[in-house]
């Protein structure tokens, strides 16, 4: 593992028209570690995110993904390095067409030559893993947004990946399924030792119960970095007008 | 003075848009080339889609192509009977199914099945974060989602044209025997004297082109959805729109070559 860490983000910028999006932001994934990328909705979380994965590519600064530098990298290589990634989409984005077994062993068809009776227990393996047994020949309109989420996270599973990404896995749900999700981040980041994984959100109840680390992003960089505990007992206006809510604070709110 | 700076800036826009979106679909071009001759070539989804496009446009080919056929020959024979030439029926109509009829119906209707339903189908992955998952997974989405399509379209294209003439003249057939009591005898032999098996090949290198031209745009609008289902709308109603009038432009294109 070089020095740089699984995900080593420098210097990076990224505009959409007139909208500067990400204004020099520099980020290092601690190794092995739930980290959380946190901020208000428009700081670029998602583009942050889109970077690691390389569908989008930076204006200016670098992009390291486990020591390899990917910012110059053409689309074969982002295609190789993808492979070590696990990502868990808003609403899992399971393919409509194919069934719960197809969607989860779709990276497994795509990138290995597994013999179908080992993929089948393989996807049986990952099902399990995320507490869902015996649903393979269920179509995505037939699940719950949980079962979505849970089959999701077992495609993001089925190459072994590195790293793990979740995008905003909590967002629009009610606290009980929003607890059963973050107990599965938790269970699966326990489960897979040496797993690196990073959560984007806004949900600071999710961040409190299970972040080992915290990124928060304001005006396009880091604004702090450090464990839950930092980030709470922070004597900073805008980290504790963010933790609390409300209006009052450096943080403008808009009138609705 | 104003208005006329207004005006070259409105024009320098539209043009702008226009070279900019020409631009980024020869880009999209290129990838489905360079996909379609590098691995991993993806048979069973070649398959499904040949079955989607080809076998599923089947019964409204078979009936459009009937009636048409039909039709042409009822109002040919109009005029046909004032020279007392109602033998020419299925020659005429013969040669004007291989030569446009034929690949140009064939693609209307295959855009408005299978053209449509693609590009809805894509722009659905693409509102609904699918393609961003494919692509996130490893997986080439040109070549997973486009490839396959362009290809059936390719192939299944001149193969629907050549059932589009034949069950057309059929139609014609039926009008000439009992309607204008023509003899089953001159019909086929006006036929064969008109009708060149160059003009059934002209007709079918058409269709395949109209094939790989209807499939490139509708995956690319499908592929360039923004938005919600507002997005799937107007991706949708687009691929059918500029499919519609590309296969127009491009009949003139290619006519002007055959001849």
């Amino acid at each position: 593992m070089s020095e740089k860490g699984l995900v080593s983000l420098i210097n990076l910028r990224k505009t959409f028209g007139k909208n500067k999006v990400l204004r020099g932001l520099d980020l290092n994934v601690p190794n092995k570690k739930l980290s959380f990328i946190i901020g208000r909705s428009g700081e670029g979380k998602s583009v942050t995110l889109k970077h690691i994965i390389g569908i989008l590519k930076p204006d200016e600064g670098e992009v390291w993904i486990n020591g390899v530098p990917m910012h110059n990298a053409d689309e074969r290589a982002w295609e190789k390095i993808r492979q070590q990634i696990g990502t868990l989409f808003q609403d899992g984005a399971l393919f409509d067409s194919l069934n719960v077994f197809d969607n989860i062993s779709f990276p497994i068809q795509n990138h290995t030559k597994m013999s179908l009776s080992k993929m089948k227990e393989e996807v049986k393996n990952l099902l399990s893993i995320v507490g869902l047994p015996s649903i393979e020949e269920k179509f995505p309109p037939e699940l719950s947004i949980g079962e979505r989420k849970r089959v999701g996270l077992a495609r993001a599973l089925a190459l072994k990946p590195k790293l793990l990404l979740y995008d905003e896995p909590t967002t629009s749900m009610d606290p009980l399924v929003a607890d059963l999700i973050d107990n599965l981040i938790l269970n699966t980041q326990q489960k897979l030792e040496g797993m690196t994984s990073v959560v984007i959100s806004h949900d600071i109840t999710s961040v409190m119960n299970i972040a080992e680390y915290i990124f928060f992003l304001h005006e396009g960089k880091v604004y702090f970095e450090g464990t839950p505990e930092a980030f709470c007992s922070s004597k900073d206006e805008l980290v504790k007008q963010f933790l609390t809510g409300g209006r009052n604070g450096p943080l403008a709110v808009p009138i609705v | 003075m104003k208005k006329i700076f207004l005006l070259i800036e409105f024009l320098g826009n539209i043009v702008l848009s226009t070279l900019g979106g020409l631009g980024r679909f020869i880009l999209f071009l290129r990838e489905v080339l360079r996909w379609t001759i590098s691995p991993p070539f993806r048979i069973g989804l070649i398959f499904k889609q040949l079955e989607f496009v080809g076998n599923k446009s089947s019964l409204i080919i078979f009936i459009a192509a009937f009636f048409v056929g039909a039709v042409l020959g009822l109002q040919l024979g109009v005029i046909f009977r004032l020279f007392s030439a109602e033998g020419l029926m299925g020659a005429a109509t013969g040669k004007s199914l291989a030569l446009e009829l034929g690949p140009v119906m064939c693609g209307f209707i295959v855009i408005g099945r299978a053209g449509a339903a693609m590009a809805a189908e894509i722009a659905t992955m693409r509102v609904n974060e699918q393609i961003d998952a494919i692509e996130a997974m490893g997986v080439n989405p040109v070549s997973y989602l486009v490839v396959p399509r362009v290809i059936a379209s390719v192939i299944m294209m001149p193969i629907l044209a050549g059932i589009f003439l034949f069950v057309g003249v059929v139609g014609c057939y039926i009008v000439a025997i009992f309607y204008y009591r023509v003899d089953t005898m001159v019909f086929f032999q006006q036929l064969q004297w008109i009708v060149w098996w160059s003009d059934v090949v002209k007709g079918l290198v058409k269709a395949t082109f109209f094939g790989f031209i209807f499939a490139t745009i509708a995956c690319y609008k499908g592929f360039n959805a923004k938005g919600g289902a507002k997005g799937v709308g107007e991706a949708t109603t687009r691929a059918v729109v500029v499919g519609l009038l590309s296969i127009l432009v491009g009949d003139f294109i290619i006519t002007l070559f055959q001849i």
